[in-house]
């Protein structure tokens, strides 16, 4: 049964949400999904070239995070590397969409889906890949600096300086409500806008070792944010 | 049937009313009646939302946790 709990909720951690502070560490259960969203935009470009139809390709990314999302913890923490575990979860339920569509006799499937590059090259054992955090965050900051100037401001005042929507409504002089809007229209765009750069990126293969992660993250300084405010 | 955009639009207009102080009873409950109208909902809600905790790394205070790493 679903109940409303932190992970369920927008987090914010650190300081200068006075009034409305949430735990810190409620955005755990959204980083390891984060590390699979990364893989968004191959995923998709992987699911156009073996499904014939458009809305095929956006059911079929649905219904594969609707999968990796009912995962148990358990389960999701003996996952190795999430980009093989992605490719071959939206591959089966390619697979079965196309057999629903009986577009492609059913022999063929496997050398259709399964002859992509993604099955090559000892994929299977590799760490994930992911952009490091100086990359990540000067990506980020790109896709703030991108948004429309007033959506620019309430997502640089909510997610950088902390403010709450009140704050944040009093500062700009507008209605609460209206800042509610911006924060619609500025997640969805961060959404398609940092997942694109995200695949688009050069990789570098990064330690999942923790201590290696913890070693490595600890040298880099938070870029200026200055120019976003 | 929603359209995917139509879903979207939906779990970001839920995650900007989430995003408030103050988070009332009736709202939890609609909410909850949202997530339950269609399996596609709460996926493209937390996809969302996975972005919009993302960007705390922005934050000059923001660490590193051992949960990156699983």
């Amino acid at each position: 049964m679903l109940r409303i709990c932190n992970s369920l909720l927008p987090g914010v951690n650190g300081r200068g949400s006075r009034g409305y502070s949430r735990p810190v560490g409620t955005t755990i259960t959204t980083d390891w999904f984060f590390r699979v969203l990364a893989h968004e935009r191959d995923l998709r470009a992987f699911l156009t070239r073996c499904l014939p139809y458009r809305d095929d390709v956006a059911d079929v990314v649905q219904e594969t995070y609707a999968r990796l999302l009912a995962l148990s913890p358990e389960r999701r923490r003996a996952v190795r590397s999430w980009r093989p575990f992605l490719f071959t979860t939206a591959r089966n339920i390619a697979m079965d969409h196309l057999r629903r569509r009986d577009i492609v006799s059913l022999e063929a499937l496997p050398e259709t889906i399964g002859g992509d590059v993604v099955w090559s090259g000892g994929e299977e054992s590799r760490p994930d890949e992911i952009v490091n955090l100086t990359q990540e965050r000067r990506l980020l900051g790109q896709v703030i600096a991108s948004l429309p100037e007033k959506c620019r401001q309430v997502l640089t005042l909510r997610k950088i300086h902390g403010l709450s929507h009140k704050e944040i409504a009093l500062r700009m002089g507008i209605a609460e409500h209206t800042v509610e809007k911006h924060v619609s229209h500025g997640v969805r765009l961060c959404a398609a806008r940092l997942l694109e750069a995200i695949g688009s990126t050069p990789r570098e293969v990064y330690p999942s070792c923790p201590d290696a992660w913890r070693r490595a993250s600890r040298s880099r300084t938070a870029p200026p944010t200055g120019w976003l405010a | 049937m929603a359209s995917g955009e139509q879903i979207e639009n939906g779990a970001a207009d839920w995650l900007a009313r989430l995003d408030r102080a103050h988070i009332s009873a009736a709202m939890q409950a609609e909410f909850l009646a949202w997530c339950r109208a269609d399996s596609r909902h709460l996926t493209s809600y937390l996809r969302l939302l996975s972005v919009w905790n993302r960007l705390d790394a922005l934050r000059p205070t923001y660490s590193v946790g051992n949960e990156l790493c699983s």
